[in-house]
């Protein structure tokens, strides 16, 4: 046993050859290996990412798309990006402090990202992630055979039915994480006799007592492929959907959690008759279908053509109220702070820590003020005359959909041209539609709502049609279920071709990787509002966009284990929709100046690979122009939510990485990974504030944000990993991880003149106002261990459990996240008026997961 | 035909489970209607407020409370920040720091409120409830309002009345009792110079004062915020009665209408 063991891992450590042209090589001699390169199959058993956090993202108007539970990819072959995925994960560390949309996925040579902000869309299949093998993963700076990545990490996945192995597992995970239970069913049958392989599968996951009060998860997945091969011709089809739903954990005020002494206090849910609540749901359901041809015209090469049709939507829930107070129990004139008398910040103190109804949200109240809230609704449904007299909703709450079709195609060639040249390439189209509107989720005891738009109430004495969302049936009974609010569709468009190749000597290789592509987005506009009569309804400009981008590669193998490489790149990216629009909600307005976003970037490494040591060290710099972004917020000067349209934001990235692992003999193995880098905004940007009721201009703004850092991941991490493996199948691991350098996501409003004239910014005030405060350092321990046998050794028949532990030391002051708030107090320059919101990481959570398979 | 049929079984099996599982969507109850049972006053309103003198604040320590009905609620946002409540015996003015109070305290809600921990005050010799004292200026001192937060904990609520008579008075007749009370005013007119004019200043968000007369020529100030949605609205030259808050600033009588419902100037002016 322990011989085989022995096999497998020199056989994982062999295909960490230095050069591409030998991966290469492997990829194309042997392509049933690389499948089953993962981590994954090597423990066994699926591992959890660690502290899978819901958040909410308070920006306002801002949805974002990242705040659903995202199962991270989970195999490598490089050290530091395993150290990536399983320790640096717990604090949403991104690489290189870059955003996830530097990143690329592809599913079988197709981009999956959303376009509209160009985040990736993993969790299109998430709970299925073990029927997406890991063909590729990647640093982006090294050739990579299926996009022209240059920075973040790119991945290609592949879920085709003959790539599983046939077998029938059954896993069933057990967690105080984000769910509780998790379910999931592979039958997989392999290539059989007559060229078919098919693979079903079906699960999900359930939360029934989260650590985060308030919070649920629950997943239903499904996933059905066929193939059938013809000679040398492969024809897959898989079917897969993920429907998630999450109630979610929101960013809560320093003040509150240290009050109620519970980092994990969430606001988001309350009691209604005596039933948890959440009032932010968010769901997704977005099923997928894929056609993927393969055609191995010859022993080196082959084609790959895919094609996905993807409808569906997004729906996030929220309060929304009219005519009433704020509903939400940590709004700022609630809480203690606000009170300047000590006796009444004591009184209010005590209040909410013994009443539960007011540190949560009160349904029950909710629905008592919406019994009483008679209303006389003139001219009802655009018919004059026609009165409606009934309890029209103060509070109900909405759903903010997204509705999405997306098709998308690619096709490509890899393989060798010569006998040496390695040689990629290919094209991708991809369309995205994305139908924006709400609609009402409850009523709340209320009997109907009046589709007005209540933030535009004080443009009435200038335009009486001001709170009319749509001009065309003003003052429109809506009642559950019913459309209202806004309604608007986003359209992108994305074409690219791209090569790859790589040109191998003895001791050099020289890869040159190129892409040129268009993009294009517009906005549609399905309603007249009465804000915007002119410009709120049909098609906005067509945004078109050229893309390019350049990468060379040279790699010096020193001696076939150890390789130095360089390699640069230049990308030109068109700007996304979301950066764009300036209000996409009420009219097509767009930036001033929309262009192209210019980087260029470097990365000088060393990698060694033999027998017992993996290790990659790198050096990174990253520089990056003309980038842009949209803030809206209520802004207390102008009693009005402004748009703050923002440009020119350029940043640099610089640091190192490094990866070790170490095999000390055969039952220990050591896994190092540090990173530290410099990550700042090294340019001053610009930003034009209009008034978002009625788009006047009111201010052109510097944003002094030279050298502030960039947001939200700490900019060092390091951890220390050992493994333990014993001859009879046993695994453990026990890994220490460190996170530094993390700084508060910083409201660039507060970098502004306007925002500190006429304190002096040297002074101490100056100082609190312009200053972003730094997280303490955060550290973690984590242990996993894993166990796998079989009864009869001559059957294939396998059971294996696993447990994972994160944060063993149960740290629960540990800062996941922290912003500060858009919202400034500018007629008092106090930056503690509107403090900053955190989110805290679990407590000590656990992972147990038994699989049977056969 | 491709699968062995033990394998279809635990597949099947496994799916049932999965479907049981998930096959439960949330459904929320609608709560109950529950208001607060009867409750009954400690103290009339008269009396607390006989314990104020004028200038002074003074804090309420025991554990009594007031039954009132609200009469004024922040609708028509005339009134801003404060509700104006009632007993049998006279009214008060609670100054309350929340806005659209009128959603959960709207015109003919019955109250009862704690008045422990409370301070009495004045504003212009308008008698207040208010929450604490605030001596930032020593000069000037003020009442603070009723943080939000403990609305819950100072104001039980209870039915809501939908109709409230006000009592009848003549100018003469209004005195400090009066204070904080809805009155009707009959046989009143605007005089000539504030007829017909808008009742404030919307634009500037400015209060103005027009003042009503009566046909032997008594008069007292119909005051009126900048921010009240009728703001804008002319004053009606008819004569009449008019409903409304009596209030006063100093030794000036003012009148306080919720909105223009308040003013029913339809007759014949005065001779």
């Amino acid at each position: 046993m322990n011989r085989i063991f022995r096999m497998i891992f020199i056989l994982i450590l062999s295909i960490q050859v230095a050069a591409q042209k030998h991966q290469k090589t492997k990829m194309f001699l042997d392509k049933t290996y690389k499948i089953d390169s993962s981590l994954q199959s090597y423990f066994g058993i699926q591992l959890e990412p660690l502290n899978g956090i819901a958040i909410i993202d308070e920006h306002m108007l801002k949805e974002n798309t990242e705040n659903v539970i995202t199962e991270e990819l989970h195999a490598t072959r490089d050290p530091f990006i395993s150290a990536l995925l399983f320790q640096f994960s717990a604090m949403h560390f991104n690489a290189k402090g870059l955003a996830r949309n530097y990143s690329s996925i592809t599913l079988n040579g197709i981009p999956m990202i959303d376009l509209s902000n160009g985040s990736g869309s993993g969790n299109l299949w998430q709970g299925l992630n073990g029927l997406f093998k890991v063909d590729e993963n990647n640093n982006g700076f090294l050739p990579n055979s299926f996009s022209v990545a240059t920075v973040g990490t790119t991945s290609n996945l592949d879920n085709r039915a003959s790539k599983q192995k046939a077998e029938t597992n059954f896993e069933y995970g057990f967690s105080n994480r984000a769910f509780t239970h998790r379910f999931q069913v592979i039958h997989s049958t392999g290539m059989q006799k007559h060229n078919w392989a098919f693979t079903v599968s079906a699960g999900g996951q359930l939360s029934s007592n989260p650590q985060i009060p308030g919070t649920f998860h629950q997943t239903i997945n499904g996933f059905l492929g066929v193939d059938k091969r013809f000679n040398k011709q492969l024809f897959s089809l898989a079917f897969f959907v993920s429907n998630i739903q999450n109630a979610r954990q929101g960013y809560t005020l320093k003040e509150s959690t240290t009050m109620f002494d519970n980092p994990l206090y969430n606001p988001n849910w309350g009691f209604q008759h005596q039933q948890i609540r959440n009032a932010n749901i968010s769901s997704q359901l977005l099923p997928v279908a894929m056609f993927t041809h393969e055609w191995d015209f010859s022993n080196q090469s082959y084609i790959q053509t895919a094609i996905a049709f993807s409808t569906g939507g997004k729906n996030n829930t929220a309060l929304n109220w009219f005519h009433a107070p704020d509903p939400r129990p940590d709004y700022y004139r609630y809480l203690p702070s606000f009170q300047s008398d000590p006796i009444l910040k004591d009184w209010i103190t005590q209040t909410l820590k013994q009443d539960l109804n007011q540190r949560q949200i009160n349904w029950d109240k909710l629905f008592e003020i919406n019994r009483n809230s008679y209303e006389k609704i003139y001219d009802a449904n655009g018919i004059i005359g026609n009165t409606i007299i009934g309890k029209m909703a103060k509070y109900f709450v909405e759903n903010r959909r997204t509705d999405s079709k997306r098709i998308s195609t690619a096709s490509s060639f890899h393989g060798i041209i010569g006998n040496t040249l390695l040689f990629d390439i290919g094209f991708s189209t991809l369309f995205q539609q994305q139908h924006y509107y709400k609609t009402v989720n409850d009523l709340l005891g209320a009997d109907f709502f009046v589709n007005w738009n209540q933030f535009a109430e004080n443009e009435i004495p200038n335009n009486a049609n001001a709170i009319q969302f749509d001009m065309e049936l003003p003052n429109r009974i809506v009642k559950v279920g019913d459309p209202f609010g806004y309604d608007y569709s986003i359209l992108n468009t994305k074409m690219e071709t791209w090569m790859s190749s790589v040109l191998p000597f003895k001791h050099f290789q020289f890869s040159l990787a190129g892409l040129i592509g268009s993009s294009q987005f517009w906005r549609i506009g399905n309603k007249i509002n009465g804000l915007f009569p002119n410009n709120s309804l049909g098609k906005s400009i067509i945004n078109q966009f050229l893309n390019t981008g350049i990468k060379l590669g040279i790699n010096y193998n020193i001696n076939g284990k150890q390789n130095l490489y360089i390699s640069i790149a230049n990308r030109s990216d068109a700007p996304n929709s979301d950066n764009s629009f300036i209000s996409p909600s009420t009219r097509g307005t767009e930036q001033e100046m929309i262009k192209n976003e210019i980087s260029f970037a470097a990365e000088l490494g060393y990698m060694v690979q033999n027998k017992n040591l993996k290790m990659h060290a790198s050096l990174y710099y990253i520089q990056s122009f003309n980038g842009m972004d949209m803030l809206s917020f209520y802004h207390d000067t102008y009693n009005s939510f402004v748009n703050y349209a923002i440009s020119g934001i350029g940043q640099k990235h610089v640091g190192y990485e490094f990866g070790m692992e170490a095999r000390v003999n055969n039952h220990f193995s050591l896994i190092t990974a540090a990173t530290n880098g410099n990550h700042i905004f090294n340019t001053r940007q610009f930003a034009i504030v209009t008034v978002d009721n009625n788009a006047t201009e009111i201010e052109r703004d510097i944003i002094y944000a030279k050298n502030y850092p960039s947001i939200n991941s700490p900019q060092s991490a390091y951890s220390l990993t050992l493994n333990v493996r014993t001859n009879n199948q046993w695994f453990g691991s026990l890994s220490a991880s460190l996170f530094d350098q993390q700084y508060l996501g910083w409201n660039p409003i507060r970098r502004t003149a306007a925002a500190i004239y006429p304190i002096d910014p040297l002074t101490e005030k100056g100082q609190s106002i312009l200053q972003v405060d730094r997280l303490p350092a955060q550290s973690f321990i984590n242990c996993f261990l894993s166990h796998s046998f079989r009864w009869n050794k001559k059957k294939q028949e396998q059971f294996s459990y696993s447990l994972s532990i994160n944060n063993l030391l149960n740290r629960q002051d540990l800062v996941l996240a922290g912003f500060e708030q858009l919202r400034y107090d500018f007629d008092n320059k106090d930056p503690d008026k509107f403090p900053p919101k955190y989110v805290h990481t679990m407590g000590r959570n656990f992972l147990l997961s038994f699989r049977y398979s056969f | 035909m491709i699968y062995p049929t033990i394998f279809q079984k635990r597949i099947m099996w496994g799916l049932l489970l999965i479907c049981q599982f998930y096959s439960c969507e949330k459904v929320y109850d609608a709560p109950p209607t529950e208001l607060e049972a009867a409750f009954s006053a400690d103290i009339s309103i008269k009396d607390l407020r006989a314990k104020h003198v004028m200038g002074k604040f003074e804090q309420i320590n025991e554990a009594k409370s007031i039954v009132a009905v609200v009469v004024a609620d922040d609708a028509s946002d005339n009134f801003y920040k404060t509700l104006v409540v009632q007993d049998s015996t006279g009214g008060i003015t609670l100054r309350m720091d929340g806005i659209k109070l009128c959603a959960d305290y709207p015109v003919g809600r019955k109250l009862s409120i704690n008045l422990k921990g409370l301070w009495l005050g004045d504003y212009g010799k308008l008698i207040q409830l208010g929450a604490g004292v605030d001596v930032s200026d020593p000069a000037n001192p003020s009442l603070v309002s009723i943080p939000q937060t403990l609305f819950d904990q100072i104001i039980r609520k209870g039915e809501i009345l939908h109709t409230i008579p006000a009592i009848k008075v003549s100018i003469t007749a209004l005195n400090n009792n009066y204070q904080s009370r809805l009155v009707q005013l009959d046989s009143v007119e605007f005089v000539p110079l504030d007829s017909a004019k808008v009742f404030a200043d919307f634009a500037n968000k400015l209060s103005v004062n027009r003042t009503l007369r009566s046909c032997n020529n008594n008069t007292i100030i119909l005051r009126t915020s900048g921010y009240a949605s009728f703001a804008n609205s002319k004053t009606p030259s008819g004569n009449g009665a008019v409903t409304g808050i009596y209030s006063v600033f100093g030794t000036t009588k003012q009148l306080v209408i919720r909105d223009e419902l308040d003013l029913h100037l339809n007759k014949a002016r005065c001779k």
